[in-house]
């Protein structure tokens, strides 16, 4: 147990923690970094292999530290068969992959050191990710993945492409990852666990929490889809090529990618149960592996034809989860180990021919067989395996491929019917595709381009293809091993035993299907070189990165627009803004909470109520009219004057109420406003008055003021009938009143409050008030505007200016 | 009512000491070290400050309180003293990043003017009644309204200023409202005795209105949209450290006042299994209440922050439109209104005033020498300051929410809070999808900085930019803060979640 957590902290953490290290000695070893950062996927595979001998397969280990035990998220790995084959394969394809960069990142290219961390900073986040047990850890791994992937498609950042390509896989990749999070919580809600192995053992409640672990499934799910590039967001992956070759081979065809399958296998025992799992995953996965064919048919880029192959192989490996039995796969490794043989070995022949030959239109090439007899040998192996003819694993993939396809129809009905369509047109396509692959880059006549261009690559670079190739070969004639590797890599809930493997099962339906189909893709692709391919162009209408890059664009449009039109720098929109939310959101609830209540009492109401008294709705209208006044007036002085009009008639108001000390107070407050906003006003240059009566705002903004004022009018009315509705049934003035004699001996119950009961509040007041005066004054007194400031002109809108860049020029 | 004064002193102590040093250093700076250089005098006041800081939290560490004073006037409790710390701490980054600039020569007034918004933020926190609640909020914006206009000689700062004022005390005067209905309705100040008067009174509305004033007036104070406006201008205007500081510490506090209002003032009775005064504002399952009023400021905050930030072109107000984005998050929070969501909610609120002193400190450093914030100043600064350029990277990732920096696990933690508060049903899920879209569009202009950082080529003429060495330090060790809290999150959480459960929330 101790030994084994130490092995798997030098298998997973040291590449992470040596990353950096990768980049500081860049600066000093330069090209030949490389070979420093070779040690940590040789010393990764190590480890791992000899963790998988020691844990005694097919059992499982679970091998933890904690971490934020609060809420039981740990330092969790999960060590069983699929969680070991995808380390092993990481960490192995890894190995070929840092040896392959090694030749094929010459002195042209810069920062060996930064590209070499980023690759091992992946590689370690792809075996934290895929041996986590902890559905929190999982995900930070996840996206650490994301960051790498992002890093490495941008590297050579300089090239607009790449810069694209990063950006959207990082936004499909890093979004899709975040809905993934959502679902793991929400996991973690119905379970109260991160734990994959616990979850594994005990199964999810699926029958109490349909709706919620539904969704909690299909946002996991969307995680995996954007991992693995699947309809719709399968665009990000052929453009995500632009980063160079090595990392297209191991990023985004043999393992990041992979993740999504990755996904989808490790939650299969958990959600295969639910009636949206097969349909959803067949759909999207074979809509992915059709479309994905026919482009790469039509693509006519080296690393475009195999980009556009993976997504449609991955649509193929997510697919068949979705149709897989309720008790478990069978070959899934099988078909997941094939396509790393052949597509890893493709990517990587590719990498050296555009290398060698400075072209990767497949137009422009042809004849390199000459040149490089053995990488010919190569690619035609995998190409063949691609094809899937006989002898390779391809043709074992193929053949279990259409067998189980051919059970689903029985099972699934109209899904496993769409599913063998789409398996079968891929199949014909692939066939067609992978001859054009080989025969147009290798045979033929050399072009002008490889005789102009061509500089031998080194032998060594040969070597990982070699070893792809050759795996792909020895094990698709001797399926030995396979059958092994499948048994002893087995995990309960995901896979049933499957029947031995052969090369010959007999005349079976496969068998003759198969054989139409390369018959068929042979056809397509004579066919393509009798018309030398000049049908082969993807239509705009299948261009999805443009439609997202079009999106982009308009989002960031629409956002200039709304700064644009949400943009309040003044002080003036301040007000609007607050009142018409208040009013909304108060309007809305009242409407809401309150109309039941309302629409009961209609009924009820009548206007006698209401019945207006003479004088008091007099002083009423006088003081509406004062209040249009300060509507209409135009100078600021009249304005005010006009408006305390209305207040010296509120006075009469508590007079009609016999309140006379209350007017008082009243009179005397009005009169020290007045005054003071009168003395501030003078100081006031003319020209910022003059200024607001020019510059007056537009007829909508005016419109706007009045329905705001009215709908505040309207709300503050219904409180004020509201609150005299419902009167206090202990209202603190009759404890005044009562006691005004006995304590404060006065008989004036407003004096008393004020002198006696709240003495010391007055006092207080006071106080305020004349320290508040005294500042006032000093910063009257402070400065005094020049003649020749006040006889300025108009200052222009009121209001303040800021410089920023998004407000629009003044005309 | 018997007080006993030197008790309460004594819980008051941190306040006091804070307070004093204000006095301290404003004494120091008039009196003795006036005829010295600028530099100097911010060091040897920005030390006194700082070891202000440092007295109130070691008092509070090592004499632990747990006291209500004055029925609920002053409550000390665990979480109030975290929550202090954490004031305490980002006062001092403050104070630590305003020591290289060079924006004013009253240089006691302007630490001790700090020192007191530190004080009014933690009364703040440890009130529990509507009076002390509303004058300590005053005590806070008055001292940050002069902290935003102390450029003297910058006129944006000045408008910065008038506009923040302005605002604030519009927000002020609707607060004051608010809570004024809400004692005409319950007759009481203090928040549990209001709850306990408002319980059988079921959803008045007068009491709609003084909710919605209240929600306004906590809106303003954290720039929720749509009170936002006055951010974005306060911001970009005022000088750099105090706009950090009204970013960080006046975060923190209303926040964690807001919720606690929220709390203890607004629950009310309960009817199958709704809040009657809270509401629901899960998907579908409207009920009228607080909740769906804070989840509409809450949908507008991410709405707008995240999409508006995108087209900014000065670093400070992209910086502020992703505080009113982060506000949005954090609104989810008080809506989760238990106390796993309180926890997550000072949890997130203290990685992000964390995080943005940091951000604007490199801000800071970028505008000593190219006198703007522009984005395009910052191109190529890399290979000028890397140092600081490495900070900025992990104090914007973090702020992206990218794993495992301090920004991802507050956000993990809100919306798995919010989430829970709803579970089984699918309740506030709606709200995180969206919380989760929009953190996705924010990396665009997070990532958007780090571009110019990294990838633009340095302008012409361009030289290495020289750092002072504190600035170095402090920068570092608030980006190392960043990591520890992301990578042990344990540290901060483990002693939130004892402390709730000791305050009994």
């Amino acid at each position: 147990m101790e030994s084994n957590g130490i092995l798997l902290l030098v298998a997973v953490v040291l590449p992470l923690l040596g990353a950096p290290l990768v980049a500081l000695a860049g600066r000093g070893l330069g090209r030949r970094v490389g070979w420093l950062a070779f040690a940590f996927p040789l010393i990764s595979a190590g480890t791992l292999l000899s963790l998988a001998a020691r844990i005694g397969l097919p059992g499982s280990e679970v091998i933890e530290w904690p971490w934020i035990p609060t809420f039981g998220i740990q330092f969790s790995f999960l060590l069983d068969g699929l969680s070991l084959f995808f380390a092993l394969v990481v960490s192995g394809v890894g190995v070929l992959i840092f040896f392959y960069a090694n030749f094929y990142l010459d002195d042209h290219y810069e920062h060996h050191g930064r590209f070499y961390c980023y690759l091992t900073l992946f590689m370690a986040a792809m075996l934290g990710t895929v041996l986590a047990n902890n559905l929190m850890l999982l995900f930070v791994f996840w996206e650490l993945t994301g960051l790498a992937s992002f890093l490495l498609i941008g590297f050579l950042h300089h090239e607009e492409k790449s810069r694209i390509g990063a950006r959207q896989a990082l936004l499909i990749t890093g979004f899709t990852g975040l809905l993934m999070l959502a679902g793991v919580i929400m996991v973690w809600l119905v379970t109260g666990t991160y734990d994959l192995a616990v979850l594994l053992g005990s199964g999810l409640p699926l029958a109490e929490h349909r709706g919620w672990l539904t969704a909690a499934m299909v946002l996991l799910l969307l995680g995996a889809f954007g991992k693995s590039a699947q309809f719709p967001l399968q665009f990000w992956l052929p453009n995500a090529m632009a980063a160079p070759t090595p990392v297209s081979a191991y990023l985004h065809s043999a393992t990041m990618v992979k993740l999504g399958v990755f996904l989808c296998a490790r939650i299969f025992p958990l959600f295969v149960e639910n009636g949206l799992w097969a349909p959803l995953l067949t759909l999207v996965a074979f809509t992915t592996m059709l479309l994905g064919a026919v482009l790469a048919l039509l693509a006519n880029d080296l690393k475009a034809i195999l980009a556009f192959s993976t997504v449609s192989q991955l649509g193929y490996l997510i697919g068949y989860y979705g149709l897989g039995p309720a008790h478990g796969v069978e070959y899934d490794y099988l078909h997941i180990l094939n396509h790393v043989f052949y597509k890893g070995c493709l990517f990587m022949v590719a990498g050296i021919v555009i290398h060698a030959a400075g072209v990767q239109d497949i137009r422009q090439l042809g004849g390199l067989r000459r040149r490089m007899p053995w990488l010919a040998g190569v690619c035609l192996i995998a190409a063949a395996t691609m094809a899937g003819v006989p002898g390779t694993t391809g043709f074992l993939s193929k053949e279990t491929m259409l067998k189980e396809i051919f059970e689903a129809m029985n099972g699934h009905g109209a899904l496993g019917i769409y599913a063998t369509t789409c398996v079968v047109l891929t199949s014909l396509a692939k066939v067609a595709f992978s001859f054009r692959f080989f025969a147009n880059v290798f045979l033929g006549e050399e072009s002008e381009a490889v005789k102009k261009n061509f500089h031998a690559p080194p032998p060594a670079i040969l070597a990982p293809p070699l070893i792809l190739a050759g795996g792909a070969l020895l094990l698709g004639l001797w399926t030995g091993p396979l059958d092994a590797l499948m048994r002893g890599l087995a995990v309960e809930g995901l896979h049933q035993s499957a029947p031995h493997l052969a090369l010959w099962h007999g005349p079976t339906t496969e068998l003759f299907v198969s054989l139409a189909v390369m018959l068929l893709g042979l056809g397509v692709f004579v066919l393509g070189q009798r018309t030398a391919w000049r049908w082969a162009a993807i239509p705009r209408r299948l261009r999805f990165d443009e439609y997202f890059e079009t999106g982009i664009e308009h989002f960031s449009k629409f956002t200039k627009w709304l700064t644009r039109f949400l943009r309040a720098d003044k002080p003036v929109d301040y007000l609007p803004v607050i009142i018409a939310f208040t009013l909304c959101v108060v309007g809305g609830f009242m409407g809401y909470a309150l109309w039941p209540s309302v629409r009961e009492s209609a009924g009820a109401w009548t206007w006698d109520a209401l019945a207006p008294h003479p004088v008091r709705s007099f002083v009423a209208a006088l003081i509406a009219l004062s209040v249009v006044g300060v509507l209409i007036l135009r100078r600021w002085t009249t304005q005010l004057i006009s408006l305390s009009v209305a207040g010296f008639l509120t006075t009469f108001y508590y007079v009609l109420y016999r309140a006379p000390d209350l007017a008082l107070t009243q009179i005397l407050i009005e009169v020290v406003t007045l005054f003071l906003i009168l003395i501030l006003l003078g100081r006031f240059p003319r020209s910022s008055e003059l200024g607001e009566i020019i510059h007056r705002p537009s007829l909508a903004r005016r419109r706007l003021n009045v329905v705001l004022s009215l709908g505040v009018g309207i709300l503050m009315t219904t409180f004020i009938l509201w609150f005299n509705a419902v009167p206090h049934p202990d209202r603190i003035g009759r404890f005044f009143t009562e006691r005004t004699v006995e304590l404060a001996e006065g008989r004036n119950a407003v004096n008393t409050i004020l002198v006696d009961f709240r003495g010391f509040d007055t006092l207080g007041e006071i106080t305020v008030l004349v320290i508040a005066m005294l500042g006032g004054l000093g910063l009257l007194m402070r400065y005094k505007r020049t003649p020749e400031e006040y006889q300025e002109g108009p200052m222009g809108p009121p209001g303040l200016g800021i410089k920023h860049s998004e407000r629009r020029e003044e005309p | 009512m018997n007080v006993s004064y030197l008790e309460l002193l004594k819980l008051a102590a941190p306040e006091t000491i804070v307070v004093l040093t204000a006095l301290a250093a404003l004494v120091v700076d008039l009196t003795s070290t006036r005829d010295l250089e600028a530099r100097f005098r911010f060091i040897i006041n920005g030390m006194i400050a700082c070891a202000g800081c440092v007295a109130a939290i070691v008092w509070m560490l090592v004499m632990p309180a747990h006291a209500n004073a004055l029925e609920g006037m002053f409550v000390v409790d665990p979480l109030t003293q975290v929550v202090k710390i954490a004031l305490l701490g980002l006062t001092l980054f403050t104070v630590l990043i305003s020591m290289d600039s060079t924006f004013t020569e009253h240089i006691g007034e302007y630490l001790a003017l700090i020192l007191l918004a530190a004080v009014g933020m933690m009364f703040l926190v440890s009130a529990e009644d509507i009076l002390m609640i509303f004058i300590s909020l005053e005590l806070t914006s008055l001292s940050l309204y002069i902290l935003a206009a102390f450029n003297k000689r910058d006129v944006n700062s000045a408008e910065a200023a008038l506009k923040y004022f302005l605002f604030g005390g519009m927000a002020a005067a609707f607060t004051l409202f608010g809570l004024s209905l809400l004692y005409g309705l319950s007759g009481a100040t203090n928040l549990g005795q209001i709850a306990a008067a408002l319980e059988d009174k079921g959803l008045d509305p007068l009491l709609i209105v003084a909710m919605v004033m209240i929600v306004l007036g906590f809106g303003f104070k954290v720039a929720a949209v749509p009170f936002h406006l006055w951010a974005p201008d306060a911001y970009q205007g005022a000088p750099t450290p105090s706009a950090a500081f009204i970013a960080s510490g006046s975060k923190v506090a209303s926040f964690f006042i807001f919720a606690k209002v929220m709390m203890i003032g607004f629950t009310g009775g309960e009817t199958n299994g709704v809040h009657e005064i809270a509401g629901s504002a899960a998907w579908q399952q409207f009920v009228s209440g607080w909740t769906p009023v804070v989840a509409v400021v809450a949908v507008l905050s991410m709405l707008l922050g995240n999409l508006v930030a995108i087209v900014q072109s000065s670093v400070k107000r992209l910086i502020a439109y992703s505080a009113i984005a982060h506000a949005g998050y954090m609104l989810i929070g008080v809506m989760a209104h238990s106390g796993e969501a309180v926890a997550s909610l000072v949890y997130y609120a203290v990685t992000y005033g964390l995080t943005t002193i940091g951000a604007f400190g490199v801000v800071a450093v970028v505008e000593a020498r190219s006198k703007d914030d522009q984005l395009a100043s910052f191109a190529g600064l890399s290979r000028r300051a890397p140092v600081v350029s490495l900070c900025m990277m992990i104090f914007m990732l973090s702020l992206a929410g990218i794993p495992p920096l301090a920004g991802f696990f507050g956000k993990f933690y809100v919306f798995a809070a919010a989430l829970k508060t709803g579970a089984p049903n699918l309740g506030l899920l709606w709200l995180v999808i969206l919380a989760i879209a929009m953190s996705a569009v924010s990396f665009y202009y997070y990532l958007q900085v780090l571009k110019q950082i990294y990838v633009a080529d340095m302008p012409a003429g361009a030289e290495e930019l020289r750092v002072p060495v504190l600035g170095q330090v402090v920068l570092g060790l608030i980006a190392v803060g960043v990591i520890l809290l992301g990578c042990a999150p344990n540290l901060l959480v483990g002693v939130l979640q004892a402390s709730i459960k000791a305050a009994g929330l």
